[in-house]
């Protein structure tokens, strides 16, 4: 039994550790280096051991606290918006008061299809006046440029999460509902006070999927800066971690903020689930 | 209705045996070690390259030229780089603009780091190389008397401007900045819907270009140490005038390259650039059907005869062994000195050559070379550049455009606050700053 | 009534706000770079059937038809990456759901872990490691790591879980079959609505992975199309024909995912639903 289990875990484990586990301890140790290039820099270079220097530069670094606000922001208004949007999507297809429901889901679903980068390279054009009249200036502009970003974030994960929010509730016992509805309460009172609350697991773990997808968002930054320069080189933490090592040529920091990010991460999501364990248990 | 899933995993497994065809392609394989005849990389995103490479493999069948279209270098083409660097694994031939090139020196007069630094190529080149470029250019690829890169193209800067615009409004070209603020102002009131340019505050290498014909140098050397003057006197001087106009609203403060820009540019609603020579391939294609409407003129001055360049860029050398090393010089020279070469890239991409000559560059129905050819003779050659350049654009950019998007618009207070950035930054790399 | 009107009211309207841009990308995808600029963005001009044909044309005969190439390598990459991505997953998922073992508990929650590790922490080294093993720059370096999703593992653990009765693994073994065999031929098959979701979910992970091909890839012909798609991209502001290209691009590229989608959906939803009423 034990030695059947093993063999079903280790191929995956095999590549979990060469490509999870060995990379992350990698990171952590390159951190704790750096170069140093007397002079000019035109002259030999040597790796010396740094300690926690490349951290405290990190935590002093500007353009990461920058890329971290951002972020939040982005968090902080873009998740609520999507998967408030998302509830009531599902709770109006789960309520029956539409015709065509499934072809109402697969139109929803259908931008999750579309990859991050055809969705940018798409939007980028649907931003400019002089190409689509309803963008009143032009939205790849500085200051709108963070708001188009969480637009087509939206737009890729609306669909997706109302359909994990559709199955979540066609869990719920439909006698549930049947009471209700005995007790005189319309589609509407049903879904405020019954259906919702029981979504609650379901909005938890999605809510818990996008922090960590917000906190990880690279390709529609990285490609919105071929198109616009609003957006900068370290505009995102994970686009900053990207520019500071293969741009900037500073592999030693780049992993510092890397493993920092990581541990930002780390700490949302537990405290995210920590926090919302007792609402959703409720 | 259980079966049906797996039928749609069926045709991806049914793929893979194509997974073994390309880790035997050749050109790949074993790294460093490629196999003869030799078929030499090349990195660019100059158009016309590609058809200038044809004209060279035409004539040299054992030293093949293959080149990869990348993306522009700031926009990922010097990510791509570093990372084949890193991975030991770069291209033969490379394409760099002179501001990157001493960031990718680092290292280079240590020794061991063959493969890792473009190649020293003084001795691979015809003796008196240098005679055969603008001095300026030449300088900026020479480390004392080693020579790391060739110079292909320039990009002297002159005023492309709109002349039915201007002469319908009665506007004479500008000659001084002090004239052309005062034109700006004056199109503006003649017609609301039309600026006369816009300042681009993400674009800090325009932004240097400015500042280099005012007389500004950003970068010095000496006792063994950097210092970092992003701020000196001219600099300010120009971006106090810009700030003005921002102010003012006589100028817009607009990303160049965009698709709003070149919808400005196309329909007229922005009438004039300072801009380098390869510029006038930008406006052409972002405005094919009146180009002729345009026009160019010396930038205008600050009394003085100085000029400024922004972009242009030199070919480096990553092969290490002998042969395909002597043969990627050769063919980095043949790009940058072959009339058929030269006419290509200028065809497509409207390039001003770094080698000296006349090469006919056709803008608004006229030859624009003259302009260009006399400003890039008063581009002043001790203007060097940072070791940490793509960092430092980052850090003007992000100064500028803040400063832009506030209303006081005190674009030169802002690079006092850049220029502290870029200390630090180069500091990071573990080279000594003053 | 009113409610019901309501309610239609805004289905519709999100469905309209999901539904355009991709109806706009059908209508640019007949235009000329020019008439992108001042033309009406959804109607279609009266040459729009011969510009569309030119397009292709254009796309497909670029840069030697490199396109077709990207076509290709993306569905190595997405497909094959998903489907022996998802067989791992199944394979470990069954282990942690049906197995006590020690060390158990410890895998669960590395795997958990490895959802909140980001890509860019792992960058560097697996390209150094690539690097290492000189696969840099070859479509393993691409695919190896696709494989690896812990997502998918956390995915296939539940499904097993709730969708595999335990008698029925008691009552194989009184059989006298071995856990391989159990497996292969009685937990794969009840596992199929799972292996369909998640399929479709690394399908998806994979194609939208920009980092990993754009870090350990350096020759085009081995770019997967969205790679492809940000050069053009970036050349664009020089050659006007890209912006065009990249259009008719992008409309290519989903065509074939938005159909595998179209056919995939029912099975999901419909075996997800079945799923759910069994226990």
């Amino acid at each position: 039994m034990r030695r059947a289990a093993w063999g079903f875990l280790t191929p995956f484990l095999a590549l979990f550790a060469l490509f999870f586990v060995l990379p992350l301890g990698y990171a952590l140790v390159r951190s704790l280096y750096a170069v140093r290039r007397p002079g000019l820099g035109f002259g030999p270079a040597s790796v010396e051991f740094a300690a926690l220097r490349n951290y405290a530069a990190v935590l002093a670094d500007p353009v990461f606290r920058s890329a971290l606000g951002r972020i939040a922001v982005l968090g902080l208004v873009q998740i609520p918006v999507m998967l408030g949007l998302a509830a009531v999507l599902a709770l109006l297809l789960d309520a029956g008061l539409a015709r065509a429901v499934r072809w109402f889901r697969l139109g929803f679903f259908l931008p999750y299809g579309v990859p991050g980068v055809i969705a940018v390279l798409l939007w980028a054009n649907l931003y400019v006046p002089q190409v689509f009249p309803l963008a009143w200036t032009d939205l790849l502009a500085p200051p709108y440029v963070l708001a188009a970003i969480g637009n087509i974030v939206t737009w890729e994960y609306v669909g997706y999460n109302t359909l994990i929010l559709v199955t979540a509730l066609q869990a719920v016992p439909r006698s549930l509902i049947e009471a209700a509805a005995a007790d005189g309460a319309g589609p509407w009172r049903t879904a405020w006070s019954v259906k919702l609350p029981l979504l609650r697991p379901a909005l938890v773990l999605t809510a818990t999927f996008s922090i960590i997808g917000t906190l990880q968002l690279f390709s529609e930054p990285a490609v919105l800066r071929t198109i616009t320069p609003a957006v900068s080189a370290g505009y995102t933490p994970n686009l900053h971690v990207y520019n500071t090592i293969f741009t900037d040529d500073l592999p030693h920091l780049g992993a510092a903020q890397a493993v920092l990010l990581a541990a930002v991460t780390f700490a949302l999501s537990i405290a995210f689930l920590r926090v919302t364990r007792r609402w959703s248990a409720a | 209705m259980t079966r049906r899933p797996s039928a749609a995993l069926a045709l991806p497994l049914a793929l893979l045996p194509f997974l073994a065809a390309p880790a035997s392609a050749p050109a790949r394989g074993e790294r460093g070690t490629r196999p003869a005849p030799a078929e030499l990389s090349f990195w660019s995103w100059t158009p016309g390259v590609r058809e200038a490479a044809g004209i060279w493999n035409r004539e040299h069948p054992g030293a093949r030229v293959r080149v990869q279209e990348v993306v522009p270098g700031i926009k990922g083409g010097y990510a791509a780089l570093r990372t084949a660097l890193l991975a030991g694994d770069p291209p033969d031939l490379a394409q760099i603009e002179y501001q990157v090139l001493p960031g990718f020196l680092l290292g280079a007069l240590g020794g061991g780091e063959d493969g890792r630094v473009p190649a020293e190529l003084s001795r691979l080149l015809p003796p008196g190389a240098g005679r055969r470029f603008a001095g300026w250019a030449w300088a900026q690829v020479s480390l004392g008397d080693r020579v790391f890169a060739v110079p292909v193209d320039q990009g002297p800067m002159a005023l492309l401007y709109r002349r039915d615009v201007l002469r319908r409004h009665r506007i004479a070209v500008p000659r001084t900045w002090a004239e052309f603020e005062r034109a700006a102002a004056v199109l503006r009131r003649r017609d609301p819907r039309v600026h006369l340019a816009s300042f681009d505050p993400s674009d800090a290498g325009w932004v240097a270009g400015l500042a280099w014909q005012a007389g500004a140098r950003w970068f010095r050397t000496g006792g063994g140490r950097w210092s970092v003057t992003l701020d000196d006197a001219p600099t300010r001087r120009v971006l106090a005038l810009w700030g003005r106009m921002i102010r003012a609203g006589t100028v817009k403060s607009q990303a160049a390259y965009t698709q709003a820009w070149t919808a400005d540019l196309n329909r007229g609603r922005v009438v004039a650039w300072p801009a380098p020579a390869w510029g006038t391939a930008l406006v052409r294609t972002a405005a094919p059907e009146n180009e002729r409407n345009w026009a160019v003129a010396p930038l205008p001055t600050w009394g003085t005869r100085s000029a400024g360049n922004h972009g242009g860029s030199a070919t480096v050398v990553f092969a290490r062994s002998g042969a395909r090393k002597r043969a990627a010089a050769a063919f980095a020279w043949w790009l940058s000195t072959d009339p058929r070469s030269l006419a290509a890239q200028a065809e497509k991409a409207g390039i001003f050559p770094a080698a000296l000559g006349r090469h006919p560059l056709r803008f608004g129905g006229a030859d624009a070379h003259p302009v260009f050819a006399e400003a890039s003779r008063r581009i002043d050659p001790r203007f060097r550049w940072g070791p940490a350049m793509l960092q430092a654009f980052s850090r003007v950019a992000d100064a500028l455009g803040e400063a832009a998007a506030t209303p006081g618009a005190d674009l030169a207070g802002a690079m006092s606050g850049a220029r502290d950035r870029v200390a630090a930054d180069i500091r990071a790399h573990g080279i000594d700053v003053r | 009534m009113r409610g019901r009107a309501l309610a239609c009211a805004v289905l519709a309207a999100a469905l309209v706000y999901c539904l355009f841009p991709l109806l706009w990308l059908l209508a640019a995808a007949t235009k000329s770079p020019s008439e992108l600029y001042g033309t009406a963005p959804f109607g279609l001009t009266p040459h729009a059937g011969e510009r569309l044909a030119g397009n292709l044309r254009a796309l497909f005969s670029r840069d030697g038809g490199v396109f077709a190439r990207w076509l290709l390598n993306t569905l190595v990459y997405a497909g094959g990456g998903a489907a022996l991505g998802t067989l791992l997953a199944a394979l470990a998922g069954h282990a942690l759901a049906w197995y006590r073992f020690p060390g158990r508990g410890l895998v669960s929650v590395l795997i958990l872990g490895g959802v909140m590790v980001p890509p860019a922490v792992l960058a560097v080294p697996v390209f150094l490691l690539m690097s290492e093993a000189g696969l840099t720059n070859t479509m393993w370096a691409v695919l190896l790591p696709s494989l690896v999703s812990p997502v998918a593992v956390h995915l296939m653990r539940l499904f097993s879980a709730a969708s595999v009765p335990g008698s029925l693994l008691e009552a194989a073994r009184l059989d006298g079959l071995g856990e391989a065999a159990i497996f292969a031929r009685v937990v794969f098959r009840l596992l199929a609505p799972g292996l369909t979701t998640v399929f479709l979910f690394q399908l998806v992970a994979v194609w939208n992975n920009f980092l990993l091909p754009l870090i350990v890839l350096s020759d085009q012909d081995l770019y997967p199309v969205t790679l492809g798609l940000v050069a053009w991209q970036g050349n664009a502001v020089r050659d006007a024909a890209l912006t065009t290209l990249v259009i008719t691009g992008s409309l290519v590229a989903v065509l074939p995912l938005i159909a595998a989608f179209l056919l995939l959906q029912r099975y999901w939803r419909a075996d997800l639903a079945a799923g759910g009423v069994k226990d």
